[in-house]
């Protein structure tokens, strides 16, 4: 045993890594080189070296050795045979594999007895225009993305060489100073994103993931990178909202105009140099028999750059067709690449290698990102309302406890207590949101509201002139309100962990002053919703957010808020 | 036989007698007891040292013949004459001095044969001094193997984490017996699950065992091993704890816990296994975390395992599978780890012996805000005891990972535990850190309604009158025992108690009715509470090593659920008979010329026959002159053809003797070979 060690290795490459252990952060910084975060909570944050995670540190100049040399010096306890074997093999096998372009032609080439070994695979024969020779065979073009995503996954990752074409080009550029009047650059680490995404327009370069925290702008990478390459691009987001935002931003911050930038949505089909898609319309069939109708709008236009925002949620179809344009240079944007579905090697593979990772830790520690500080308070059912709660069915007891009248007083108190910070209280229930609206006096945004309505309260809050909006499931939604600072959830869905994700990332993006902000989340007492936010809370737990206890305090006390602030 | 079963029979006088052997010498000099010097590895090499050529000669033919098996007398002397270069009478010398050192022990069998055997705990001691096994070192780059999917197979979890794994199952299930007298097959399944066994490394060794067609071979393994430690017996139809023994046994470090199943183990497929329990004497002499090639140790076991001690390649393939045999079980017990090891361009399959940690602690856990626990390697089985009640184990690799969930917090509550217990138990085993606010809260959410009513089967005491109730309350002793009165007549009482309340109101002069209603019988005994850490210190500040030979000496065979191999305790033990019974050696010797054994000479044809039936009937070599170098020969029989006679035996030349016929012609002189040490 090695008492020094930061980090526990298992078998199968999940690393622990103590965050208490004086040398954690060294430590972390080379374990990021090679390891995916995928779990943040408490002292032992879990990571996970993959082939993929490999690979990419290979070609960021690791070897195999080195690898093993830092798991080794740095394990707590002795390097389990595997951990160290299937680190060899999988670095054994890199760059083994090439992908190359020969005029039209797609060569795959590389180390003879690795061909020969996967020569026999079903797959790869009607891939195979001819075996040129030993090391050297011609590949369908069309197959480009199948063939890098099925050897992936037999564990020979593929180097793509065979670069991109230009697609259709486009005269754009970063303005120094946005349309609205501030001064604007990119910060540090998005430029070196930009950088390693584009590698100076190299077939080494243009397709990849950038990892960026929630909050640290990684739309503005999207739009630096868009700039760089100078062509026509795809862009896929995963709500309108978001793609209205994205739309804001290029024509806030690029030399874009309103005529070359479009939003392909259900009301709208405009397909122009710069068009915004979500990926819900371009999975929409009618039925499961039918054709993705709108997925053609991949070929609509000679596209030089598809941007995947949130690419953790890419839909399977897209997938597949993002198998058949490999052709075209891909940037993959995300802050997490945990799938649900496990497909994180997938997205590897298709869009591209990971070219810039932030760790949370380091957005924080830079600033890049507020600090938010999340509580939970129990409040006490009214005693007039026990009975009714007991007798209740179970679903209106979620209800009943979601709208307690007794969250309101600790939402005035709670907004006191914060006064002058923009605020955000979030709920379930309209009728509960309308009574909020009323009593705090402020506007309420709700799915009905009107979108130019939407936007005017967007422009009041921003502006001070609302301070508060109560919001109801909308706020879920990728809407933009930078200078949020405070959100109260007065109810929240019975356990949706992605809700409670995005409300607290709404108050990421970095504050003025003290850069710090707060979440709130009210639950009853004694009811069922302490065990749904219990649920909800976990996930937040497991990226590194953890939670403040606190009981309602009585109508005339305003402490617990110090608390929560501190704690 | 195990040693404290011979001990059971024998007189403790004649341990005493045993060390006075010349044979314990050193070990008597260091003050060791019998008992002790017989398992104890140092003593028992010296002592080898120490015997007479014919004790050896004749400790070695046996082991060698039949691995700690028992031998029939005939069939020991048979293998003695075929291994040694022995005569008879050096053959019974041998034995019989093996004998009075308390070495070789004989039980009669009902017709009166006699069956030899070594303790079975003693046989690898003596396996290891008599046939030292030098297996070197491999180094070089070490691979892990690989199984038929081409998937990395590592290193399975030690038994004994696995039998704790199936404890903790078994006690939170139903643990009575059906009416076929066997555990529920619910229960089985959640045993097999919880041993992750491969039955067919277990089942490659001839072991049987009880109700074989309703328990897996992992399962009988488990229940015998925890009936032998004692912290597991069948009262009352159904399985219960016992918690003192259990407490202990969770308490030892993880090194002597593993060390002492293997041991215990061993006693039963050594016995069952013949020539082969050499190999397994072999693999125990390899050091510990250090590779070795199997090819090695395959070709160290070829002489002892094969029949006649030549390496052929087809009977290379077979000691090959019987070596695999015990190293895939031993791997299989997660006590050996196996690989690949390159040493320039020759690859070995290499195999070592796994260490544990030898220091527990209680305090190591790390609590995670989202309820996952981890557990470091060294962490106490008394920690993993009570993790098994309150967390659901989510990996089987190292450090093993628990998390609470609202489940295993309900399931826990159901076994007894409280929010307090609970919490206190992962401060204190997690070195006294404050537990994360969100676990603090899981736990107040999970706790909060479960179990907040239950119900209890307590028997009532009914008066049939209020005035025999206010008796009732007047008797002191009884008193105390009438837990809560429910109406004028009525009173609760601990179902355990009722005999004595009977017993009570019997001497009180009234004597309640005999029949009484629903008791607390068939109620499942709660999960035991394991106090942490107090046990590993107490064993620490005493003797570890004595509460760890409590668990594996194996006085009994844990309660049967393994058929013992070889069973010899039923036989009546003949060393009384020993201690009177002198070894008659050379029957008729006071008639023989001295001449015939003091020195060397040409006799005639007739007088050389006379002189080889001599030595036929005192059961002794004798020493011939042949082309000028002098041999030595152990006559078996005379044989006449008309009038040629000729006589057949064992020629010794070299280690091995050689059988033979040779006629009169053929050696120039002669003389008797006595037993050293035998003066006429």
């Amino acid at each position: 045993m090695n008492p020094d060690g930061t980090m526990i290795v298992q078998a199968d490459l999940t690393v622990l890594l103590d965050e208490k252990h004086p040398a954690s952060t060294e430590a972390r910084e080379q374990l990021l080189a090679f390891a995916e975060a995928t779990k943040r909570a408490g002292s032992m944050h879990t990571y996970r070296i993959t082939p993929m995670t490999l690979w990419q540190a290979l070609g960021a100049g690791w070897s195999g050795e080195d690898v093993i040399a830092f798991l080794k010096k740095n394990a707590r306890y002795s390097l389990p045979l595997q951990a160290e074997a299937s680190v060899r093999i999988w670095s054994s096998r890199y760059g083994k594999l090439r992908l190359a372009a020969e005029g039209d032609a797609l060569l795959l080439c590389g180390d003879p007895d690795t061909l020969q070994s996967i020569q026999d695979k079903d797959f790869i024969r009607g891939w195979v225009v001819s075996i040129r020779t030993e090391s050297e065979w011609e590949i369908r073009p069309d197959c480009r993305g199948s063939l890098k995503l099925e050897l992936a996954r037999l564990g020979y990752p593929v180097m793509d060489h065979a670069g991109y074409h230009a697609g259709e080009a486009l005269q754009v550029q970063l303005r120094e100073q946005t349309r609205s009047g501030a001064v604007f650059s990119l910060r540090d680490y998005q430029k070196q994103a930009v950088e390693q995404f584009t590698k100076d327009g190299t077939a080494q370069g243009g397709s990849g993931v950038v990892v960026l925290p929630c909050g640290t702008g990684k739309t503005i990478v999207g739009v630096a990178a868009l700039a760089s390459i100078g062509a026509a691009t795809l862009i896929l987001t995963s709500s309108r909202t978001s793609a209205q935002q994205w739309r804001d931003e290029l024509l806030d911050k690029t030399t874009l105009s309103e005529a070359e930038v479009g939003l392909y949505s259900g009301r709208s089909k405009e397909v122009k140099p710069v068009t915004i898609a979500t990926y819900q319309l371009l999975t929409y069939r009618k039925s499961k028999l039918d054709d993705f109708k709108h997925m053609g709008l991949f070929n609509e236009r000679d596209w030089g750059l598809i941007i995947y925002d949130e690419v953790h949620l890419l839909p399977a179809p897209v997938f597949r067709m993002t198998a058949t344009i490999q052709a075209t240079r891909r940037l993959g944007l995300t802050a997490t690449l945990v799938r649900e579905d496990g497909c994180a090697e997938d997205v590897y593979s298709l869009i591209g290698p990971k070219q810039y990772d932030m760790h949370w830790k380091r957005a924080e520690e830079g600033s890049y990102i507020a600090s938010v500080s999340c509580a939970e308070i129990r409040v006490p059912l009214p005693a007039s309302h026990e009975h009714t709660y007991t007798s209740a069915s179970a679903r209106a007891k979620l209800r009943i406890a979601a709208e307690n009248p007794n969250k309101l007083p600790v939402v005035r108190h709670l907004l006191q207590k914060h006064k002058g910070k923009p605020a955000l209280v979030i709920g379930q229930y309209l009728k509960q949101l309308k009574e909020a609206a009323s009593e705090l006096d402020a506007p309420l945004l709700t799915g009905e509201t009107p979108h130019e309505e939407r936007l005017r309260l967007y422009d009041a809050f921003r502006s001070g002139i609302h301070p508060v909006l109560v919001v109801s499931k909308v706020a879920n939604l990728a809407i933009d309100l930078p200078d949020a600072a405070l959100a109260i959830q007065l109810s929240g869905s019975f356990g949706s962990r992605q809700e409670e994700a995005q409300r607290v990332g709404r108050l990421l993006r970095p504050k003025p002053g003290s850069n710090e902000a707060w979440f709130y989340t009210l639950v009853t007492e004694g009811t069922k919703e302490t065990e749904f936010a219990l649920k909800r809370q976990m996930f937040m737990l497991e990226q590194g957010y953890g939670y403040t206890q606190l009981e309602a305090p009585a109508e005339d006390e305003n402490e617990f808020a110090k608390e929560a602030i501190s704690g | 036989m195990k040693m404290l079963q011979l001990m059971e029979k024998l007189p403790p006088e004649r341990f005493g007698l045993f060390m006075e052997s010349p044979i314990w010498r050193d070990a008597a000099e260091k003050g060791l007891l019998w008992q002790d010097a017989m398992v104890d590895p140092v003593a028992v090499k010296e002592a080898a040292r120490r015997m007479s050529s014919y004790a050896q000669q004749s400790l070695r033919a046996m082991l060698r013949q039949f691995g700690a098996e028992p031998a029939a007398e005939d069939r020991l002397l048979q293998a003695l004459r075929e291994r040694t270069s022995m005569a008879g009478a050096e053959c019974r010398i041998g034995l019989r001095q093996l004998e009075s050192a308390g070495i070789l022990f004989a039980v009669r069998k009902m017709w009166g044969e006699l069956l030899y055997f070594i303790p079975v705990d003693s046989f690898l001691p003596w396996q290891q001094a008599l046939f030292p096994c030098r297996l070197e070192e491999k180094n070089g780059i070490v691979n892990p193997i690989t199984d038929a999917s081409g998937a990395f197979v590592g290193v399975m979890e030690p038994f004994g984490r696995r039998k704790l794994y199936a404890l903790a199952a078994l006690l939170k299930t139903d643990a009575s017996f059906t009416a076929k007298g066997v555990l529920p097959k619910k229960t089985i399944q959640k045993l097999d699950a919880a041993l992750r066994f491969q039955e067919s490394k277990l089942r490659a060794f001839p072991i049987n065992w009880a109700h074989s067609e309703h328990y897996s071979a992992a399962v009988a393994l488990f229940l015998s091993a925890s009936g032998a430690a004692g912290f597991l017996r069948k009262e009352e139809g159904r399985l219960l704890p016992d918690e003192a023994p259990l407490q202990d046994w969770l308490a030892l470090p993880d090194e002597q816990r593993e060390r002492g199943l293997l041991q215990w183990l061993l006693l039963y497929l050594l016995r069952a296994s013949g020539r082969e329990a050499h190999i397994a004497g072999a693999l125990l002499s390899a050091g510990k975390e250090k590779w070795y090639s199997i090819q090695d140790a395959e070709s160290l076991c070829a002489p002892l395992v094969g029949s006649n001690g030549s390496l052929q390649a087809d009977q290379t393939l077979t000691i090959n599978r019987r070596l695999m045999r015990w190293i895939d079980l031993f791997h299989e017990l997660g006590w050996m780890e196996l690989a690949e090891l390159q040493e320039g361009r020759e690859r070995w399959m290499v195999f070592r012996w796994r260490s544990f940690p030898a220091e527990m602690r209680t305090d190591g856990l790390i609590v995670q805000p989202n309820g996952e626990i981890i557990t470091p390697p060294d962490c106490g089985h008394a920690v993993r005891w009570e993790l098994e009640t309150i967390a659901e184990r989510q990996t089987d690799q190292e450090p093993v990972m628990y998390r609470i969930t609202s489940a295993s917090i309900a399931a826990a509550l159901e076994q007894g535990r409280s929010r307090d217990r609970i919490v206190r138990f992962l401060k204190q085993a997690g070195g006294g850190e404050a537990l994360p606010s969100p676990v603090e809260a899981m736990l107040m959410e999970w706790t909060r309604k479960a179990c907040r009513f239950a119900f209890d089967q307590v028997s009532l005491l009914r008066c049939d009158s209020v005035e025999m109730a206010e008796h009732a309350l007047q008797l002191p002793e009884l008193a105390p025992l009438l837990l809560q009165r429910l109406g004028d007549k009525d009173f609760i009482v601990d179902s355990r108690a009722i005999s004595d309340i009977r017993s009570m109101l019997q001497k009180s002069g009234y004597p309640p009715r005999k029949a009484i209603g629903t008791s607390a019988e068939g109620a499942a005994p709660p999960y035991p509470e394991i106090s942490v850490p107090q046990p590993v210190r107490d064993l620490k500040d005493t003797d570890s090593d004595a509460v760890a030979s409590r668990f594996f000496s194996l006085k009994d065979d844990g309660g049967s659920w393994l058929y013992e191999p070889s069973s010899l305790h039923h036989f009546e033990l003949v060393a009384e008979e020993q201690a009177a019974r002198p070894v008659e050696l050379l029957p008729g010797i006071e008639s023989v010329p001295s001449a015939w054994w003091r020195q060397l000479r040409s006799y005639h044809a007739s007088t050389r026959k006379e002189l080889m039936q001599q030595a036929v009937m005192l059961e002794t070599a004798v020493q011939l002159r042949v082309n000028g170098e002098l041999l030595s020969f152990v006559p078996e029989q005379v044989e006449q053809r008309g009038n040629e006679w000729a006589v057949t035996g064992r020629l010794i030349a070299g280690e091995m003797p050689e059988r033979s016929r040779l006629t009169p012609d053929m050696w120039e002189e002669m003389k008797l070979l006595l037993p050293e040490g035998i003066t006429t």
